[in-house]
């Protein structure tokens, strides 16, 4: 690329030498690109990690790790794929898409969005040391129940600090998504014409600035318990531990939609795409995604049913809990009624979009059944839940993430990728994945309880099953890595519009597209506005 | 349409952020307020004198089933136990329970209870003439210590329920032996670390 600054192109500037581009850059693509890879890494960081814990549940009985240890890893895995796989891949597709997809230049703020992501790699990185401190990494869950979460070792500060970071990142991030689609919006690109994926991003960015700091303010009353005396969660002064678990939640809750609306973004694009169909009742989808968010905030005590709560408070968050299964149902509906007598191909995108639709709705469905009480107090705290999240964030949050990666591929890097290796890696994963955590419902319900190294010998079978395919999906996600470096290498040339369906102003862009793009505004007309 | 507009709007959208930080810390109060209306957390149990207890105004048409559980925090080295089984008692009677603390260690420690009431619902009927709880007890090695507590049902305890049952648990307060208990906890990781 340096080179390039002697050839003239179309660009008046100096095209800027590598540390220039990558650490000081602004661009948005190379943010997005940026947050994108970092991400890849850390899956894969955090794969090793969940490598670590279904070998030494393979069998009972401890054979490879000591309890502690197993605990940071759980720990670990959590905090690695929530905070740096499925968050920063959404604000990587955010910051490619965005821009390209409104018509805008770049984001509102690229000073801010450089930040935002260098914020990333530092706070993992007192994320990760931990595991090397004397004491260990954080063991007490993901969750950071206290009193478990006091008893950290040096490792606490470490851990309060990375997520206050993390939080300012992602903030930030949100922050400026809202801005850019507030105020950069290409003329006649009305709120109504924006693709779904601009949509679900706003809803998220919203969910994001509201929950994350109340997050920020229950670790830092961990961190004042700890070192400075208040009893916000200390019984002995007149605190409660159970407080911690309401405010937790109350950021929980909205988490998980902060993870799972963005995914639900890229699907409604794909789907249409390969239907070759509008998107089914594209206003509905804009309110459901709404009244999704909107309804997050009032359930979240449905991970405390066992706490001890008043029955009408038990009652309220029961119902509240299953009304949001109305929405989500309508979008479901909206997918299959636009794949419904489409003229259907099924490229890799397509196969992952299609299998996330079917396979989040399991775990939808295993949600209501933990979402009604008396039954959650049987599921909780067994691998019935631990089914439930794998299931709508691994079959629903990375799979759509694989599924925009392999879409938008061919546009980013101007080549198709290798479309044999992609359907292998969307086989292996979609059988393995299946392997790995369908069996961790029978295990639940059975009573196998999670967080444990060791558990008893009747659920040894299953977790041999589980464990299996635990390493194959983890060897299969080698593939996606041979794919994306062979499509940033070579291959076919991509063309404009790279998939005969794909309707939206990023595909009026070239493949790939330069540096800077929309500088003057684009003509927004009904054809190429959404989908 | 501008990137100054934008950076206008990120400064408003950034009182967000804030204001939700400090929505956070306030739920700590309203949480206080929750449990004080609800009687969560034993919040509901009032203190009264046992002049104010009239003898005539006892509904000795109702039994209520009375459990006394005991416990000790984390390893605090003191035996703990009710000497008062489970009893039935009248609703608008006063009645005494009895229960004795023993510091098993070699060391002097300050320790404090805290309690709560099970099903939550009650402890708003729920009053105590006098109770050991909240105050701070000082124990030398080998000492031992016994706490009445006396309490009262109101009449008005809704009819659903049968039983009720008062929970203590001992929650150390001495700072000096604190140091100690972390100390400890750390040659507990070393040890895990050691083994693997
Ligand atoms: C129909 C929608 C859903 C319902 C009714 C639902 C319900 C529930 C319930 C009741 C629990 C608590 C189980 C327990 O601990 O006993 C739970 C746990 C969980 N859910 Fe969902 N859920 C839904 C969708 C989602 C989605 C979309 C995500 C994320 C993308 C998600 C992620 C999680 C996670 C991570 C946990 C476990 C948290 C933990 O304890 O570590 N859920 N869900
Ligand atoms: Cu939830």
């Amino acid at each position: 690329m340096s080179e390039a600054a002697i050839h003239h192109d179309d660009h008046h500037e100096h095209h800027p030498g590598f540390i220039q581009r990558w650490f000081f850059g602004t661009n948005h693509k190379d943010i997005g690109t940026l947050y994108l890879l970092f991400s890849l890494v850390m899956f894969f960081i955090g794969g090793a990690m969940a490598m670590v814990i279904r070998l030494e549940l393979f069998q009972p009985g401890l054979q490879f790790v000591d309890p502690q240890f197993f605990n940071s890893m759980t720990t670990m895995h959590a905090l690695v794929m929530i905070f740096g796989v499925v968050m920063p891949a959404a604000v990587g597709f955010a910051n490619w898409m965005i821009p390209m997809m409104i018509g805008a230049p770049d984001m509102a703020l690229p000073r801010l969005n450089n930040w935002s992501f260098w914020i990333l790699p530092f706070a993992f990185t007192l994320l990760l040391v931990t595991l090397f401190l004397p004491g260990g990494g954080p063991a007490g869950g993901w969750t950071m129940y206290p009193p478990l979460m006091l008893q950290t070792g040096d490792a606490f500060p470490f851990v309060i600090f990375a997520v206050h970071f993390l939080g300012f990142s992602s903030v930030m991030g949100a922050i400026n998504i809202i801005a850019t689609v507030f105020n950069m919006r290409a003329p006649g690109m009305t709120f109504m014409k924006l693709p779904l994926f601009v949509w679900a991003w706003i809803i998220t960015a919203f969910l994001l600035i509201a929950s994350i700091p109340v997050l920020a303010g229950a670790v830092t009353m961990l961190l004042t318990d700890k070192y400075f005396g208040t009893s916000f969660f200390d019984a002995a002064g007149g605190g409660d531990p159970v407080m911690f678990q309401h405010i937790f939640w109350f950021f929980g809750h909205p988490e998980v939609y902060i993870l799972i609306l963005p995914a639900f973004g890229i699907v409604s694009q794909v789907i249409p795409t390969f239907s070759r169909k509008p998107l089914f009742g594209y206003e509905s989808m804009v309110y459901a995604t709404a009244a999704i968010a909107f309804m997050s905030f009032f359930v979240w005590a449905h991970h405390m049913f066992t706490v001890g709560m008043p029955l009408a408070g038990e009652l309220f968050f029961m119902y509240a809990t299953m009304s949001i299964a109305v929405p989500t149902g309508v979008k479901i509906f909206n997918w299959l009624a636009t794949m419904w007598r489409g003229s259907l191909t099924f490229e890799t995108p397509m196969l992952f979009a299609v299998a996330f639709v079917l396979l989040f709705s399991i775990g939808g469905f295993s949600g209501l059944m933990l979402g009604i009480t008396p039954a959650d107090f049987q599921y909780h705290d067994t691998y019935f839940v631990v089914a439930h999240f794998h299931y709508v964030l691994v079959t629903g949050a990375v799979f759509a993430l694989f599924a925009g990666a392999y879409y938008w591929l061919p546009k980013w890097t101007g080549h198709m990728y290798n479309e044999t290796l992609g359907k292998w890696h969307f086989w292996l994963s979609t059988i393995s994945v299946n392997v790995l955590f369908f069996p961790q419902h029978f295990l639940g319900l059975a009573g196998m309880p999670r967080r444990i190294p060791d558990y008893a010998v009747q659920f040894t079978e299953w977790n041999m099953v589980s464990s299996i395919g635990g390493f194959v999906f983890g060897l299969s996600q080698l593939l996606f890595v041979v794919v994306v470096i062979q499509c940033i290498r070579g291959g076919a040339k991509a063309t404009n519009q790279v998939w005969e369906g794909a309707h939206g102003l990023e595909w009026t862009l070239p493949s790939p597209p330069p540096a800077h793009t929309f500088t003057t505004p684009p003509k927004v007309t009904d054809s190429v506005a959404h989908s | 349409m501008s990137a100054n507009q934008g950076k206008k709007m990120a400064l408003k959208l950034a009182l967000i952020p804030v204001a939700m930080f400090g929505f956070g810390y306030a739920l700590v109060p309203l949480y206080d307020v929750f449990c004080d209306l609800t009687g969560l957390g034993g919040r509901g149990v009032q203190q009264t004198t046992a002049d104010q207890i009239d003898p005539a105004g006892v509904d000795r048409s109702r039994q209520i089933k009375m459990e006394y559980l005991t416990s000790t925090n984390g390893d605090l080295p003191w035996a703990f136990k009710s000497l008062t089984g489970t009893t039935r008692i009248h609703p608008g009677a006063l009645n005494e329970a009895h229960f004795v603390v023993e510091n098993t260690s070699d060391e002097t420690i300050v320790g404090r209870a805290i309690y709560n009431v099970s099903p939550a619902e009650a402890s708003i009927y729920l009053s105590k003439t006098e109770c050991f709880c909240y105050t701070e007890q000082t124990l030398e090695p080998g000492e031992k210590l016994e706490m009445p507590m006396r309490f009262v049902i109101d009449t008005e305890l809704p009819r659903k329920i049968k039983g009720v049952t008062l929970s203590y648990t001992f929650f150390e307060t001495s700072d000096s032996r604190g140091d100690k208990a972390a100390k400890k906890t750390d040659d507990e990781h070393a040890e895990a670390g050691s083994r693997s």
